[in-house]
């Protein structure tokens, strides 16, 4: 086993060295080979991340919810559908939740006016208070005990005390919150005492989601019943699609790589061809020179993967996928924050190695192999 | 002992351009002692050293080293074989450009997977008799040429084969480098080695540490004699 | 069809070791037809280095396939959420009929590639090529094999269809329902039980025996796998229960996940180990027939079926210490 060991060991070094001398060359190679695995993995970060961020919202998302359609659109939903909805047969938690977007013309920034629903904020403002996230108290730089001003969409001013902040590390989500209490969300927005935005409820048994969902429905035809298992399916397969079609796309370049690293592993100089020539003659053997051509191939692809990964990682969490930004343009609408939480995935690397290393790795075998036959007297002619 | 029986050498068998560079050829090579191949360009030598040490298969015919049959086995056992008894140094060195003196030395080692600190120090000894260890650090391709062939002999010797195989060991060097070559001869031949080389130089195969002297001419032996310097004429 | 990255890649590796395996199947007929090792013929020179690139060629899919065979696995868990009623793998390889028969036929491919391998391996320490054409029939039999690995994972795929309500581990492994899983689950647990550290006693043995005498490889061989199929049905019938602390859970694969603190991991990788060693490395004690093996043949044997019994033993440990250390009391004391 050491002997095992050692000798690999001495490939390695001998492999090592001999990319070292040849850098030039293998610049091109190792260059285009990191782009790829950059790209790839870029696409595949980013919408994993996208992904992980939707699942985070939705952990915390109600089993159904049930929104009122009109005219094709989501509209207020009067609270006597709340009773209605109370007496299907597993419902249970029945509510009716209030929750808005508005933009701040002071910084232009996206808040999401709502009113808590149990604690899973803490203690709920009183009238005249609020609760908000960390984003808001930032960008308006107000501390607890000092007041929110906000001008409402019919040009009201309101006046909160801004209570408490919510805890920034806690969950990402809650950066643009902001909380009041529901008769000053009501004042803002100007909404009816007896409706909703939505309502929604939680299911006895979660095996039951489904039959619930279609009671409703049937209860509420103008409503819309929607499930966390229709949301997260439907967040999934959109992005899986979206990054399929892309890696599809992006199947031309891996070709052409696989393609160029043949060319490479193929195309051996005259002076590799000697060395090879050497090493046999004086005693490698054939699957020597495979194995230290092996190693070659799996130190090239370990530096690209990692330059290419690690670049990637950089893009995506600290740049936002810049880059990207043009093509991955359509994901903004269905997802529209930009602060992306680091995510690194064993199943996603995997997916990746076998996009990028494998078709290598397959594509120099045999260019290996036919460097590696050369016949120990070539040397002697 | 090195046995051929009845040994051909076809290049590009089948082929427009096939070539018989061995015809029929039985030799006998004795261990411990200098045995030099002899004649003109194109006559063979090197063709046949090949097959004499392995580099090469005999189109026909049995090649017997130390009473085993080489012929026959597969690539990988040859090789086994080959750098067990063999250690050969090539007419233009063939060291490798880039790497230092040291590294070039060691390199038939590594596929052995010995410790490195003792095949470090069998490499610095080697390279201090042959009186080159001050380049040790030196990229190969600044030698001059005496220095090359003592580096290639310290390659050749770095596994301790029993034989040593040269082709045309001097073809590169004037001749105060040939006599240098022909005392590390000497002295490896003391040391219990047997040493085999080709030459169509007179200095060579005239020298009194030789002591069978193998004549070819168009891929057959002339004359296998023992007696050197016998025959005096190329 | 789902169109996702993770199925391309596997979709991609399947293939390219399907080209590799047909590549060398055709490359198995020449040799059986034409090797001559005695020849000294350019032909058989030519044959004899193919035999390299062939090496690597199987390497490289025994390496893809394994790695394939665990992103089947964990892809399979990941698009749990996208089928109803899924709530690990276990709901997605449900969701058609493909899904279970593929990753058996993954299971088998790796395995066969690996056993490939070890006689690939010992093959190359005779000096005369004494097991060639055993190994290149072999090959012509694991041919098929991998295409059918391939072509059923590729109809796994293409038939999914996101609409459908599958049922996951919950549903299919209890007593009550049909089929192979509940046929496992349903098992008895004590004779489970008793199977499993039963088959583990008997490859002791047979070890024991083939470390001391030499004979008994092949037996070993089979009762490896033996422990294999005796070890899937004790994970599922018994040991799941004791990591999961509940009496109902019988699943094989929620074992690797984060919540069980990947205990999984601690099952698996010494059960694949231990089969694969003792499947390849038993049988080859039996090639002690070819001359050049006559020595080489048992010693390997012999090391190789020892590491097998080392793993299947932690594997034993393992298995041990879930029941022991769980707060499941399924017999009364
Ligand atoms: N690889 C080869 N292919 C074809 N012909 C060759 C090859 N190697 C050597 N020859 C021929 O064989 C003959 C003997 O060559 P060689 O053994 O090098 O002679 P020497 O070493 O005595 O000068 C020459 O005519 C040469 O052209
Ligand atoms: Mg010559």
């Amino acid at each position: 086993m050491t002997v095992w060991l050692r000798r690999q060991k001495r490939l390695i070094d001998y492999t090592v060295a001999s990319l070292l001398r040849r850098a030039a060359r293998n610049f091109a190679l190792l260059a285009v080979y990191t782009l790829i695995v950059f790209v790839l993995a870029t696409v595949m970060l980013f919408t994993h991340a996208l992904r992980q961020e939707a699942m985070v919202l939705l952990d915390g998302a109600p089993e159904i919810t049930v929104q009122r359609i009109s005219m094709g659109r989501h509209d207020l939903i009067p609270a006597s559908y709340v009773d209605a909805i109370a007496d299907i047969r597993g419902a249970r938690d029945v509510r009716g939740r209030l929750w808005g977007y508005f933009y701040d013309t002071a910084n232009g920034a996206n808040y999401t006016l709502m009113v808590p629903d149990g604690d899973r904020y803490g203690a709920a403002p009183d009238v005249g208070e609020t609760v908000a996230g960390a984003g808001v108290a930032r960008s308006r730089g107000v501390v607890p005990g000092k007041y929110l001003f906000l001008l409402s969409p019919r040009a009201k001013l309101f006046k909160l005390k801004l209570k408490d902040v919510l805890d920034a590390d806690s969950e990402i989500v809650t950066t643009d919150l902001v909380l009041m209490a529901e008769s000053d969300f009501r004042a803002f927005f100007d909404v009816a005492p007896d409706v909703h935005t939505d309502i929604v409820l939680k299911v006895r048994n979660p095996r039951e989601v489904a039959k619930v969902a279609e009671k409703i429905s049937n209860a509420l035809p103008d409503c819309r019943v929607v499930t966390r298992g229709d949301i997260l399916r439907t967040y999934d397969s959109v992005f899986n699609w979206r990054e399929g079609i892309l890696l599809a796309l992006l199947g031309g370049a891996i070709f052409a790589f696989v393609i160029f690293a043949w060319e490479k592993a193929s195309g051996l100089s005259a002076e590799e061809r000697r060395e090879i020539g050497i090493l046999k003659a004086v005693g490698w053997e054939t699957s020597d020179v495979i194995k230290m051509k092996m190693w070659e191939g799996a130190v090239v692809s370990l530096g690209a993967f990692l330059t290419g990964y690690v670049l990637a990682y950089i893009h995506v969490f600290y740049f936002s996928a810049g880059l990207l930004e043009p093509v991955l343009k359509g994901w903004a609408v269905l997802y529209p924050r930009f602060e992306l939480t680091p995510q690194v995935d064993g199943v996603q690397v995997a997916t990746l190695l076998f996009f990028t290393v494998a078709p290598y790795i397959a594509a120099t075998l045999v260019p290996i192999w036919r460097a590696a036959i050369t016949d120990p007297d070539a040397v002697m002619r | 002992m090195i046995v051929l029986q009845d040994i051909t050498k076809t290049f590009n068998e089948g082929a427009d351009n096939e070539y018989t560079a061995i015809h029929g050829v039985d030799l006998k090579i004795d261990a411990d002692r200098v045995t030099v191949l002899r004649g003109p360009s194109g006559s063979g030598k090197t063709t046949l050293l090949t097959l004499i040490g392995g580099l090469a298969r005999p189109s026909s015919g049995r090649i017997h080293v130390n009473g085993r049959e080489v012929t026959s086995l597969p690539e990988r056992f040859l090789t086994h074989m080959r750098r067990e008894v063999f250690g050969f140094v090539f007419q233009s060195f063939n060291l490798i450009h880039g790497l230092s003196v040291l590294e070039n030395v060691m390199i038939p080692a590594y596929p052995l997977g010995g410790p490195g600190r003792e095949l470090n120090a069998r490499a610095v000894e080697l390279l201090e008799t042959l009186r080159i260890a001050h380049k040790a650090g030196t990229e190969v391709q600044y030698l001059s040429g005496g220095e090359a062939q003592r580096v290639a002999i310290a390659r050749a010797l770095i596994n301790d084969p029993p034989i040593l195989v040269a082709d045309e060991p001097t073809a590169n060097l004037d001749t105060a480098l040939s006599l240098e070559f022909l005392d590390i001869v000497r002295e490896l031949r003391g040391r219990g080695k047997t040493v085999v080389m080709t030459s169509h130089d007179p200095m060579i195969w005239q020298a009194d540490l030789v002591d069978a002297v193998v004549a070819m001419r168009d891929g057959r032996i002339v004359d296998s004699g023992v007696d050197p310097g016998g025959e005096g004429t190329a | 069809m789902i169109f996702h990255p993770t199925i391309l890649a596997l979709l991609i590796g399947s293939a390219l070791s399907s080209v590799m395996v047909l590549a060398g199947a055709a490359f198995g007929v020449r040799v059986l037809r034409r090797w001559d090792i005695a020849s000294g013929r350019h032909g058989q020179l030519v044959l004899e280095r193919r035999t390299y690139l062939f090496s690597v060629l199987l390497a490289f899919v025994m390496v893809a396939e394994l790695l394939s065979l665990l992103l089947f696995v964990f892809n399979a868990d990941r698009m749990s959420a996208q089928f109803v009623g899924a709530m690990c793998a276990v709901g997605t390889l449900n969701a058609n009929a493909f899904g279970f028969p593929a990753l058996i036929l993954k299971i088998a491919v790796f395995f066969l590639a690996s056993v490939w391998l070890i006689v690939n391996h010992v093959d190359n320490m005779g000096y005369d090529y004494p097991l060639i054409r055993v190994k290149y029939a072999m090959l012509i039999v694991i041919a098929p094999v991998v295409l059918a690995a391939a072509g059923v994972q590729a109809a796994y795929f293409l038939d999914l269809d996101p609409e459908v309500i599958t049922s996951c581990c919950g549903k299919l492994f209890t007593q009550d329902a049909t089929g192979v899983s509940a046929e496992l689950a349903g098992l008895d647990e004590k004779a489970a039980l008793v199977l499993l550290f039963g088959s583990l006693a008997l490859a002791g043995v047979v070890a024991a025996v083939h470390a001391r005498t030499g004979q008994g490889g092949m037996l070993y061989g089979a009762v490896s796998v033996l422990v294999f199929v005796a070890a899937i049905a004790g994970i599922v019938s018994v040991v799941s229960l004791y990591v999961y602390e509940h009496p109902n859970h019988h699943c094989p694969f929620c074992l690797l996940k984060p919540e069980y603190g990947y205990f999984g991991y601690w099952l698996y990788v010494p059960l694949f180990a231990g089969t694969v060693l003792g499947m390849g490395g038993g049988p080859i004690a039996v090639f002690a027939g070819a001359p050049s093996l006559a020595e080489i043949a048992p010693r390997v044997s012999r090391r190789l079926v020892t590491t097998s019994m080392v793993c299947l033993t932690g594997f034993g440990a393992a298995c041990a210490y879930a029941i022991l250390s769980s707060g499941l009391i399924l017999f009364g004391t």
